[in-house]
């Protein structure tokens, strides 16, 4: 004769109480705490979309590294031909050293840099980003302290001649003309030509302490090295 | 499904409904007493900026700032090596920070500063024999370094909330009782119309802890994603202090979560014991 | 077999065509966007331009960069969006724009600059801007004056007309602050 098994009816009220007490416990709140958070949000998303998409201009990928210290992507070429294709230049991005810059006799060897902010001037010449680089056919803007590495900028002639050093290229600049000119004068440069001119400037006078509203230019014009060219498809 | 019904009583529903009402209070309640305490507290930012590399971080900048000045003015890079004085920094940034939390116009006395640096000069141009000097160019250079030093003691951004923080400090004040108010009130029905009083502690429970994982979860998941230390700032300094304002402010929402929880459990044993008195 | 090597030779394409493997030079992509900021805005009867450093500096940018249509697309529809917006608010210039029309502006420059991954960083000085990549790369640093002067000119660099790209990012990196206290002069026409 089979015995029958009759359910262990206390294990299973235990079971149950156990489980239920879990759910008040741990699942309710949960429960509770997702809902919180998508009515918070439901309600704040008309307010902060806005806020949350130019906040988030503000972020990088990392932290912010607050060196000085410059990376160097020169190496000296050998090419002082005509052309060199756009896909061989690696267009320096700003606080790059990309060059050289000398004037033979005249005291300027210094090192050039894409960018005048603070990086660049203390460490040699930088080229007005909103410029550009040899080659490409248009202005090319070079600033530098007078009191340190464009101080030779005063004894500059006209036919002088600028050597100018790239990875990509070795280029040749003839002086035009100085000129003496207020800061903000615009019309010392033209920034949307169309050929390819130099425009270096310093402070002005050379040697006066203090913050002198003249700056000195030197113009010069290419006279050989590569044209960057296949820079627009 | 008509179980489902018959067990949702009208009741039912209205005491989930304040469940979740006492739980947005002590949300907001809580962050509304973090930004008192934090933003809204003078001492506070003092006391991160005096705990924190502040001030040296500063002074290198202000003292980088100058040197790039002087290199287009004709200064030797020495000019304005050790000038910079942390104490005169530290006293002018103190008094921009009372003026701010008392709504005073915020304007930085330069006048230390200016002394320091004509002196400087007078001795520069006397030791090395600077005849080249235009009063004129040593002027806009003297108002520039004035102007730097004053753009450096100037918390930055601060101006466009000053209005904000010291027109609505007692308004935070308020809402914080009001919240408070809120709060206790809705513990009071729930125990007091909740024939079942363990009910009622179980209820009190899913506000507290729900709150509490609440606070929990978004400073945990803001410092698990590493977002603070990646926002771009220009300054050093200003990076760091608005890091550490920040890390302090989600410090303190896991605190209080932890308050929260620890209170929830209390109230959970409470209720246990409530129940099982009630069942016997 | 067939099949599934025919898919792991599709992804492997798609794969290879999105990395940039010459991103020198200036794609067709790129040409419509810098032609489109130099499309000048019409406020009340007022053209307004970009100003030519900042396309420049856009150029010089997307000689670093392969930019798709796709991507083109989507930041010439923000330009033309925000031109329109700027057009609309009957203003003279950006200098009477309202707070919340500024943050219209700003909205639209979060946008491209979510598009081209650029990073606005906020200024320490009021009168310097800063454009990163995600990575940290600077793409822009501008200050006051295009002739670096610490004297007291006034500003030369006139940001006239919202370039979603990098003049709504110049206001957006600078805050409402910069706009408050800086003197709009020159208008370029």
């Amino acid at each position: 004769m089979k015995k029958s098994k009759k359910p262990n009816t206390r294990a299973l009220k235990r079971r149950k109480k156990f489980l239920r007490g879990l759910r008040h416990f741990l699942l309710t709140p949960v429960l509770v705490c997702l809902l919180l958070f998508a009515v918070i949000f439901a309600i704040s998303t008309p307010f902060l979309s806005d806020f949350y998409s130019i906040g988030s201009m503000f972020l990088q990928d990392s932290e912010p590294v607050y060196s000085h210290t410059y990376e160097n992507i020169f190496t000296p070429s050998d090419n002082s031909g005509d052309t060199v294709n756009a896909e061989d230049v690696d267009y320096p991005s700003i606080d790059k050293q990309f060059g050289t810059l000398e004037i033979d006799n005249r005291g300027v060897d210094t090192k050039l840099f894409f960018g005048d902010g603070y990086v660049p001037l203390r460490n040699g010449a930088g080229v007005y980003a909103g410029s550009f680089i040899p080659g490409y056919g248009k202005t090319i803007l070079v600033s530098g302290h007078n009191n340190t590495y464009f101080n030779g900028l005063k004894n500059v002639k006209k036919g002088d001649i600028v050597k100018i050093r790239t990875s990509y290229g070795n280029y040749k600049y003839r002086v035009t003309k100085t000129l003496i000119a207020d800061a903000d004068d615009k019309s010392t440069y033209d920034l949307s030509a169309d050929k390819e001119n130099l425009v270096m400037y310093t402070c002005y006078p050379f040697d006066e302490l203090g913050l002198t509203e003249q700056r000195f230019f030197v113009y010069a014009d290419k006279i050989s090295g590569p044209q960057i060219v296949g820079i627009y498809e | 499904m008509k179980k489902l019904f018959k067990k949702l009583s009208l009741k039912k529903v209205l005491y989930a409904v304040l469940t979740f009402i006492l739980a947005l209070c002590l949300i907001f309640g809580s962050l509304i007493t973090i930004l008192r305490i934090t933003f809204f507290n003078g001492s506070f930012l003092s006391d991160t900026l005096n705990s924190s590399q502040y001030y040296n971080d500063l002074c290198v900048e202000i003292a980088e700032n100058l040197s790039d000045l002087g290199d287009a003015s004709g200064l030797d890079k020495s000019f304005f090596e050790g000038f910079v004085s942390e104490v005169l920094v530290r006293d002018d940034v103190q008094s921009y920070i009372t003026d701010f939390y008392e709504g005073n116009p915020l304007k930085v006395n330069t006048s230390n500063f200016d002394e320091s640096l004509q002196n400087a000069l007078k001795k520069y141009i006397k030791t090395n024999h600077i005849k080249n000097v235009n009063d004129e160019s040593l002027e806009y250079f003297s108002a520039k370094a004035s102007r730097i030093y004053s753009n450096s003691i100037k918390i930055k951004y601060f101006s466009a909330v000053q209005d904000i923080i010291v027109n609505n400090t007692g308004l935070l004040t308020s809402l914080i009782v009001v919240l408070a108010l809120i709060s206790a009130a809705i513990c009071v029905i729930l125990i007091v119309t909740n024939a079942w009083k363990h009910k009622a502690l179980r209820y009190i429970y899913t506000a507290l802890s729900s709150a509490g994982l609440f606070l929990l979860i978004l400073p945990i998941c803001v410092f698990a994603s590493g977002v603070i230390g990646h926002i771009a700032i220009m300054s050093r300094s200003l990076s760091d202090m608005y890091i550490s304002i920040l890390s302090t402010v989600l410090s303190d929402m896991i605190v209080i979560s932890i308050v929260l929880i620890v209170v929830a459990v209390a109230v959970w044993v409470i209720h246990t014991r409530v129940r099982k008195k009630s069942a016997v | 077999m067939k099949k599934l090597c025919a898919l792991l030779l599709a992804v492997f394409l798609v794969i290879v065509s999105c990395s940039s493997a010459f991103a020198a030079g200036i794609n067709a992509a790129e040409q419509s966007v810098l032609g489109n900021m130099r499309t000048p805005a019409n406020m009340n009867g007022h053209k307004v331009y970009v100003p030519t450093a900042y396309i420049n500096q856009a150029e010089a940018h997307f000689n670093t960069i392969d930019m798709t249509q796709q991507q083109a697309d989507k930041i010439n529809s923000l330009i033309n969006a925000g031109r329109a917006f700027l057009e609309g608010t009957g203003k003279s210039n950006i200098k009477e724009l309202s707070a919340s029309e500024r943050q219209t502006l700003l909205s639209y420059a979060s946008q491209a600059a979510a598009v081209l991954k650029l990073t606005a960083v906020a200024g320490s000085d009021e009168t310097r801007i800063k454009i990163t990549t995600k990575d940290g790369t600077v793409i822009v640093d501008e200050s006051n004056n295009i002739i670096k002067t610490t004297g007291f000119s006034p500003l030369t660099v006139p940001i006239a007309f919202a370039s979603l790209i990098f003049v709504v990012l110049i206001l957006a990196s600078a805050g409402l602050v910069l706009i408050k206290k800086r003197e709009l002069k020159n208008e370029e026409i």
